[in-house]
């Protein structure tokens, strides 16, 4: 028999048994579309956080005051306060540095507009900052070095920041703010970098470095600076210049590890997309549970189709089926199925991928890659759920099957 | 075709028998005991007969009757179907044996439910390999044969059992096969319908095809050119009218039978 006859059989066979097949068919659907949409929604979660991450700075190096020795034990890190502005003004001149901004947080100020107030860090830098970290103004103007110069109280806020404080950016540019009871004009608004969650890059507060210190942390040590690359391929330059002026100016002996710790958005990048990535694997593998439970009720229908179909069997074999022609009609007749039910389950996939991730908030969008991987391994399933029944008709005897009742 | 290797042995009288056994026996264990269903059986069946196979229930004769159709295969002895011992082929064989010699017509009809008449008929040159278009006019012709041209479209479970016993006599038929194996083929019918099959099997068989009936109704039987009687798994009696052995000059001269005496065509290709 040949395949197209097997085809035309199964069709035929399917068709009578409508319900059931359409039955069968949607334990396919499900594992598929769900598949489909996982991916989707895995793949999307790494593109936004990929994005969001490159949106927090191009090029951008971070030297934290590091972990400082004391007596052989490890401090924290930004345990030593071993970073200062003078470091970060030395850091300008070294090869395949654009930009360098020292910044001096302060967390959990609170920030009084009227009768609203909220709570966020606030961050003391220099202009630079716009640049290294990638800010934007949309109303107002940045830091400027005067502002810096003369330690004026002034600050741009993140539209966040703004948001919370029930206005918008026009109605705040201009008016004084206090900052834990200190007043500080505001000069301008960020553009918002659609960030979320634990850092959020629209939710700030930037005054001048000197701003910040005097009234403050009081000290000149820095929490961290920021330095943006000439270009992605200084990374290694850069990195071994900067540790090399850094361990200069803090006089370590050659034997001494770095009492600061240098990272790289590319490592953070690649922290990121591990973790994305391992989330990713989490819900294929719960869709592939899905298709799984679908492969088994193929089997079992199919089970079930040779059971009471003994007869018809014991009929073929009679009229001259071979095994392998009685074996091709029911596996056939399995593979239309979850071919069958693969197609339905991608469409519905790719329908369904955009609101799932908008219910869990990440901007997902169907990948091919997710569409090929779900068509494969429901083939997969579907023959090795119709290897087993199609064997087991096959082997019938023909005398038993034609006297089965 | 070629490959179903059907052609008849050398003989050294003539034309070798359709359907030969020799010392059949076919035991089935039963857990630690064994039954024995066929007890040493010898005869054969020349083409062109229409042949009776009568007995008592449990009496072995659906058991010869499945070897004689190439389903199940005799425990001891040699079984030889135009010429061929059985034995040396291998399931695939049997199958296109099954396919395009030998024909069954069975008690319960055996059809597919949810195919048409048509669709059924056609379905052993599905196994034949024979193209949709062909399938159709072969189909066709031979639910005409039987009388129901107008039924083609018809599925099994809008027929009546006379109906439905015609359209498997024209499945049976439509391969052109050597031989018709028919098992109580009326057992399921009320007699006016009965009288209809057996007009219809022994109209075909006066065109020339190889009958052989296993039955209960002594009427059938005696309107066979020969009867089986088999009883406890041996054959005791054989033939109103001939004895076996003398098959040589018993076959009615059918156009098959005739075509045979060439030695050239094989049974399998008839038609």
């Amino acid at each position: 028999m040949s395949l197209l006859e097997a085809l035309r059989l199964a069709v035929r066979r399917l068709r009578t048994n409508l319900l059931r097949t359409a039955l069968t068919t949607l334990g396919v659907i499900i594992g598929v579309a769900s598949l489909v949409a996982l991916i989707g929604v895995g793949e999307g979660t790494q593109t936004a956080l990929t994005s969001q991450i490159a949106g927090l700075g191009t090029n951008l190096l971070t030297v934290s005051a590091g972990s400082s020795f004391v007596g052989g034990i490890r401090g924290a890190a930004g345990s030593a306060s071993t970073l200062t502005t003078d470091d970060a003004t030395a850091l300008e001149s070294t090869t395949g540095v654009q930009a360098v901004a020292p910044e001096m947080s302060v967390s959990n100020v609170v920030l009084v507009n009227g009768r609203t107030n909220t709570t966020t860090s606030m961050t003391g830098t220099t202009p630079a900052e716009a640049s290294v970290r990638n800010y934007e103004v949309q109303v107002g103007t940045f830091l400027t070095d005067v502002d810096v110069e003369k330690g004026l109280r002034v600050a741009v806020l993140g539209p966040t920041t703004v948001a919370d404080l029930n206005t918008t950016p026009q109605g705040i540019v201009g008016s004084t703010i206090t900052v834990n009871g200190i007043p500080f004009t505001v000069i301008g608004v960020t553009q918002p970098k659609g960030g979320q969650g634990f850092s959020n890059p629209d939710d700030v507060v930037f005054a001048p470095i000197t701003a910040v210190q005097a009234r403050f942390t009081g000290a000149s040590a820095l929490r961290t600076v920021a330095i943006s690359l000439d270009s992605p391929d200084s990374l290694n330059v850069a990195e071994s210049e900067i540790t090399a002026t850094l361990r200069q100016r803090h006089q370590l002996a050659s034997t001494a590890s770095d009492d600061f710790t240098l990272a790289s958005q590319d490592q953070l990048l690649t922290v990121a997309s591990t973790t994305t990535a391992t989330l990713r694997n989490f819900l294929i593998g719960i869709a592939a549970i899905a298709l799984v439970v679908g492969g088994i009720g193929i089997a079992n229908t199919m089970l079930v189709s040779v059971r009471e179909r003994v007869r018809e069997i014991g009929t073929r074999k009679a009229i001259g089926a071979r095994r392998r022609d009685i074996s091709r009609q029911f596996l056939v007749e399995a593979v239309i199925v979850t071919l069958g039910g693969a197609v339905i389950g991608v469409l519905l996939g790719i329908a369904l991928t955009g609101p799932v991730g908008n219910a869990v908030n990440v901007p997902a969008h169907p990948s091919l890659v997710g569409i090929a991987l779900a068509f494969v391994s429901a083939l997969v399933v579907g023959v090795l759920a119709g290897y087993w029944p199609a064997r087991q008709a096959a082997r019938l005897d023909p005398v038993e099957a034609l006297r089965y009742e | 075709m070629a490959d179903t290797q059907v052609a008849p042995q050398p003989a050294p009288a003539g034309t070798p028998p359709l359907i030969e056994g020799r010392g059949l026996t076919r035991t089935y264990s039963m857990g630690d005991a064994t039954v024995a269903a066929l007890r040493g059986v010898d005869f054969s069946i020349a083409l062109g007969e229409n042949v009776a196979i009568i007995g008592p229930s449990g009496s072995g004769k659906s058991t010869l009757l499945h070897i004689l159709g190439l389903l199940d295969r005799p425990s001891g002895g040699q079984y030889l179907f135009a010429g061929v011992d059985t034995d040396t082929l291998d399931d695939d064989r049997l199958a296109a044996l099954r396919n395009r010699a030998i024909g069954f017509v069975f008690q319960s009809f055996n059809l597919v439910s949810g195919e048409s008449a048509l669709e059924n008929v056609a379905a052993p040159l599905v196994y034949a390999g024979v193209k949709r278009r062909e399938r159709a006019e072969r189909a066709t012709e031979a639910l005409a044969r039987v009388g129901l041209a107008d039924r083609l479209d018809h599925d099994p479970s809008q027929l009546s059992g006379g109906q439905r016993q015609r359209v498997a006599i024209a499945r049976a038929m439509v391969t052109s096969p050597a031989v018709i194996l028919a098992d109580e083929p009326t057992g399921n019918l009320d007699s006016a319908s009965s009288r209809d099959i057996f007009d219809l099997l022994e109209r075909l068989h006066g065109e020339g095809l190889t009958l052989v009936t296993i039955t209960h109704d002594p009427r059938i039987a005696a309107r066979a050119d020969r009867v089986l009687r088999v009883e406890d798994g041996l054959l005791v009696d054989s033939g109103h009218e001939n004895e076996l052995g003398d098959l040589a000059f018993a076959p009615s001269p059918g156009p098959r039978a005739s075509a045979t005496t060439t030695g050239s065509d094989e049974p399998g290709e008839a038609g």
